[in-house]
């Protein structure tokens, strides 16, 4: 019998990755991995970044369940529609324009509850926009810009060092001190946030359609608090490594009848720890053009073309 | 605009390597999902020591991904274990052999990975139990107990199956 379930076991594990083949992007993404966990590593955001990436990767604020979609404008809300359509109708205003944003993270389960804040700005119209990550005291450690579609990121932290003599040859500028991250056969419709499996700085959205969409969803609890108030209370869904969680926060919506500003709390229980992390988003400047540069400088080849 | 390539022959081992690599990460994490997961992971470890690997990347690959699938069996250990269905089949025709076969692999994924990662090393990759034991960092005994006791397992999960029905199956199958 032994020989018989040896042999069987052997030939079934054959068939079963018979047709399993792997993709270039498994190391395309790898190395977008690898170079923000060096990113964050380096710029002392260490301070349990394993931990404090797998419980932003297992995404804040994703309830799983289908939704409604989004819904009309507001001038459709009547008053006696249920505070959830309201705050959708508020999500579905703040959706394909382009905006500013600021998102503050403080990871408060983690020692010293090391500050992040993100700031950027996104048009939807010619995909272009930026990312800047950065510690508390302001100081900027990476940056994503995409510029019709095209994709940049850059390490901040690590700059070329400006020759000792500039006399036969100009210095560098800011950009050209920088190691860029560029995919020329790839064009991004957004900035790129299905990088969420990378780590803490990929699994932060800043793009409100996709982090309220959540608020929209039928598993939401949401109640109006004040004439632009909202509480709400989301189930993370659980996936590996996390057993559960729950967002719990407030949203404001601005006299522009689009979102403003979102501020909750996400508690996440792994099988090892639990993770409490405060979000402050803010979004401002509704409408408002989007200017971006495209990089100069070095740029990392990514294998796998 | 200038290029670097700090990663010199990734692509080439992924290209080569990486399909047969996927397979044991499937296989030792029960999905295709989980397994490139896993790749992932351990890429990414061996990208992290990329100018420190001499020699036989491929190796120090190799051994990170069975590690990891070792060590997510560490982390998860007070957590109930919940244990798939095998479902038995129905009466002996020409593909009960290969419901057998898928219904082994399927309760290999319930094994504690330690077993699986041994069996997978022993029956997949086809090393013998001293390479087993070196890619795993443990003796040559632990593997040959361990292999022991994740066959017991699957000869109980698959208990449907007796013995003189297997082998008439094993027949009727090929």
């Amino acid at each position: 019998m032994t020989n018989f379930i040896e042999e069987e076991l052997t030939e079934g594990m054959r068939e079963r990755v018979a047709d399993i083949t792997i993709t270039t992007d498994v190391v395309r993404h790898t190395l977008r991995a690898h170079r923000r966990h060096v990113v964050m590593a380096r710029t002392g955001y260490a301070v349990g970044a394993a931990g404090l990436a797998g419980a932003l990767a297992a995404g804040v604020l994703s309830t799983g369940g289908a939704g409604p979609g989004a819904t009309s404008g507001r001038t459709s809300v009547a008053g006696t529609e249920s505070s959830q359509v309201r705050l959708a109708a508020a999500v579905s205003a703040s959706r394909g324009i382009s905006y500013r944003v600021r998102n503050t993270i403080i990871p408060r389960s983690q020692p010293a509850s090391p500050r992040m804040v993100i700031t950027g700005a996104f048009d939807p119209a010619t995909t272009t926009g930026y990312l800047r990550f950065a510690s508390a005291d302001g100081t900027p450690w990476s940056e994503e810009r995409l510029v019709d579609g095209d994709l940049y990121i850059g390490d901040l932290v690590h700059l070329r060092p400006v020759p000792s003599n500039t006399a036969k040859k100009p210095a560098p500028s800011p950009d050209e001190r920088v190691d860029w991250t560029h995919d020329p056969g790839k064009k991004y419709t957004s900035l790129p946030y299905d990088d969420a499996k990378s780590g803490v700085l990929g699994a932060v959205s800043a793009d409100p359609g996709e982090l309220l969409d959540s608020l929209t969803r039928s598993g939401a609890k949401i109640s109006q608090t004040g004439p632009d108030t909202y509480h709400f209370e989301v189930a993370i869904a659980p996936r590996p490594n996390l057993s559960d969680g729950k967002a719990v926060g407030d949203v404001t919506v601005g006299s522009d009848h689009r979102v403003a500003k979102v501020v909750y709390e996400a508690t996440m229980h792994f099988a090892t720890e639990t993770f409490v992390v405060d979000w402050t988003l803010e979004l401002f400047d509704y409408g408002t053009p989007v200017t971006v540069e495209r990089p100069g400088g070095i740029f990392e080849e990514l294998p796998g073309k | 605009m200038r290029w670097k390539n700090s990663y010199e022959g990734l692509d080439a081992l992924v290209a080569e390597r990486g399909s047969a690599l996927l397979g044991a990460a499937v296989l030792l994490t029960g999905s295709r999902v989980a397994g490139e997961d896993l790749l992932q992971a351990a890429l990414e470890r061996l990208v992290r020591h990329w100018g420190r690997v001499r020699g036989d990347k491929e190796g120090y690959l190799r051994r990170t991904l069975y590690h990891l699938a070792v060590d997510e069996w560490r982390s998860r250990r007070r957590r109930p274990e919940v244990l798939a269905e095998v479902e038995p089949p129905g009466q002996p025709d020409g593909t009960d052999a290969l419901h057998l076969r898928q219904a082994l692999v399927q309760a290999l994924a319930t094994l504690p990975p330690r077993q699986r990662a041994v069996l997978v090393l022993r029956y997949w990759e086809q090393l013998s139990e001293a390479e087993a034991a070196e890619v795993l960092g443990c003796s040559v005994g632990t593997v040959k107990s361990t292999a022991s006791r994740g066959l017991a397992r699957l000869r109980e999960l698959t208990a449907a199956w007796a013995t003189e029905d297997a082998q008439a199956w094993k027949g009727a199958g090929r």
